[in-house]
């Protein structure tokens, strides 16, 4: 069950932690726009890139989320990486005109390196930024932040507050089935179930072994939860108060304004196609082409 | 073939925020053929202690050493037949009754007995001889585990540990939630199991089981052992230091002494040799 720990809510009190949910979804909403804006000279896109990178960088160090955790996110994306890179040399982009290397008469442009290194790049930022959210928001408050954005809804009738009561409660039983799943696994291997090795017949088995009882007692659960909200007369029309209550602090319209002058950094160099480095450093004309 | 816990930690989640030290430096022998009670506060380690016994959990210091086999991190040190261990170390969890999973309760109990390589007759043979032990007979065989009540669930599930035959026996708790009486006969079975030569280990809270049933009793707090004793010293201790219950039979054997008689409490197990201390009183 380790890998399951990635990205899971980390009860520190940081900066980023004690921001409103509604500003920090929306603030990941803008720097995904930002990370994903494309710009028309190869060299920008990675100055670019290496901005934003920096940026997400401080605020992963705010919020006080361990390399090892990001590293341990990043480990399954090796495969990606490795196939990005293959169908970008076979299929190099159709401008590619600056050969790397060969390979007898097969020729590996830089074009397709760096297209791979962009998105990778791209991917590396996509993952901190998600990692940063769940990392330092409680699931339910994400929901309620989710319910927030969703009340506009309410008018054509769009049931918001069954939709979040809906989630909240399968992320509320996400932690419980786990550990419901870790009891029926070490009461199955205490008597001799093997879950990694074996056959593919007695894998089978083995799985059913977790299957079936792991269903039954989500079943059984959900009857006796459905019944305890009934006992206590849940009625998802009502008009009800919560015990949090979101709150939108100086630090969320102060991260808030930032970042969205950030994106618009982003989108006006783009539109604009400005290029500093040519405006700082009057580099050759061949590495812009490029 | 003892059971040794050699300086034995274990953490939850090491190395991560949620870190959380369930046993620190815990350090134990248990005889064989003892009976012997873990008892302490909700929390305090007890289930972690037992599933080192057949390496569900692998301790983060020290190592656990079940007759020849070493439960380790240490990778010279440690077994590689976990699973010769795990047949040896049956150990029944708490609320067995769902882990239940196949079409009829008699191959739901073979379910186990196969997995260690029986074959199909002999694992059949072995549920049967459980299930009986258990107090099911023929007509159950055939039907559903899901049709059973909680307590025949529970005694199925028993079973399926049963019928691997294991030489230790791991129990967590196996009476909650059982009425008296099926408590009374399941606790009967565990008795008759360990006079046939099977160490019986128990986690429980209920003191009149520790009383009755254990010879050896391991106090636990914040995941250290506290003690290691025998019940008629623990439930003799004056002060009440572990905040643990007294026997309901000590209370009244401490009533009547109260009242003035005269009995040798370090004689007192059950309910019969209590009545046979009263008459002794009595004839006096």
């Amino acid at each position: 069950m380790k890998g399951l720990t990635l990205g899971r809510y980390a009860p520190f009190n940081s900066f980023v932690h004690r921001l409103d949910p509604r500003s920090k979804l929306f603030i990941l909403v803008l720097m995904m726009v930002a990370v994903f804006y494309s710009y028309q000279s190869q060299v920008m896109t990675f100055v670019m890139g290496g901005i934003l990178f920096l940026i997400i960088f401080v605020i992963l160090l705010v919020s006080r989320i361990s390399l090892r955790q990001l590293f341990s996110s990043l480990k399954a994306l090796w495969i990606m990486i490795i196939i990005l890179l293959l169908i970008n040399i076979l299929v190099p982009p159709v401008n590619a005109t600056n050969i790397a290397f060969s390979v007898g008469s097969f020729n590996v442009f830089w074009e397709s390196i760096l297209q791979s290194a962009k998105i990778i790049l791209r991917l590396v930022m996509m993952i901190s930024l998600t990692l940063i959210l769940t990392a330092t928001t409680k699931p339910l408050d994400l929901t309620y932040a989710l319910e927030w954005y969703m009340y506009p809804l309410k008018i054509i009738k769009f049931p918001t507050h069954e939709i979040a009561m809906t989630i909240s409660i399968a992320l509320r039983f996400i932690p419980t089935l786990l550990d419901e799943t870790m009891r029926i696994m070490n009461a199955q291997a205490s008597r001799g179930v093997d879950f990694e090795h074996g056959k593919i017949k007695e894998k089978i088995k083995a799985i059913l072994s977790l299957i079936v009882p792991l269903f039954m007692s989500a079943f059984q659960r959900s009857e006796e939860l459905a019944n305890a909200m009934e006992a206590r007369g849940y009625n998802p029309r009502a008009k009800r108060t919560r015990y949090r209550n979101l709150h939108w602090s100086l630090g969320d319209t102060f991260a808030l304004i930032l970042i969205m002058v950030l994106t618009a950094g982003v989108i006006v160099t783009s539109a604009m196609n400005y290029n500093y480095i040519e405006m700082i450093f009057n580099i050759p004309t061949w590495v812009i082409v490029l | 073939m003892p059971i040794k816990y050699d300086n034995v930690s274990f953490t939850y989640n090491d190395k991560t925020p949620f870190s959380y030290e369930a046993l620190s430096n815990v350090n134990l022998e248990i005889v064989d053929g003892s009976f012997t009670a873990i008892v302490g506060k909700t929390g305090c380690g007890k289930s972690t202690l037992i599933q080192q016994l057949n390496g569900l959990l692998v301790p983060t210091f020290g190592e656990v050493i079940v007759n020849d086999y070493v439960v380790s991190k240490n990778r010279k040190r440690r077994t590689k037949k976990i699973k010769e261990l795990r047949r040896l170390v049956g150990i029944v969890f708490q609320f067995p009754e769902y882990q239940l999973f196949e079409e009829t309760v008699e191959k739901d109990v073979a379910f186990g007995p196969k997995n260690f390589g029986l074959n199909n007759e002999e694992a059949l043979k072995n549920a049967h001889e459980a299930l009986n032990l258990v107090g099911l007979d023929e007509s159950f065989f055939k039907r559903s585990p899901f049709d059973l009540s909680g307590g025949e669930r529970r005694r199925v599930a028993i079973a399926g540990i049963l019928a691997l035959k294991p030489n230790i026996l791991v129990l967590d708790e196996p009476t909650a939630g059982l009425d008296p009486r099926g408590a009374r006969e399941m606790m009967a079975l565990f008795k008759g199991l360990h006079q046939s030569g099977t160490t019986v280990i128990i986690v429980t809270h209920d003191m009149n089981i520790v009383l009755e049933y254990s010879d050896t009793v391991i106090v636990m707090e914040d995941g250290e052992v506290k003690e290691i004793t025998t019940p008629l010293q623990l439930f003799n201790q004056e002060n009440d230091r572990y905040s643990l219950e007294t026997p309901l039979l000590y209370k009244f054997v401490k009533s009547l002494s109260d009242k003035g008689m005269n009995l040798n409490i370090t004689m007192i197990k059950d309910i019969d040799s209590l009545a046979k201390a009263i008459a002794k009183e009595k004839k006096q």
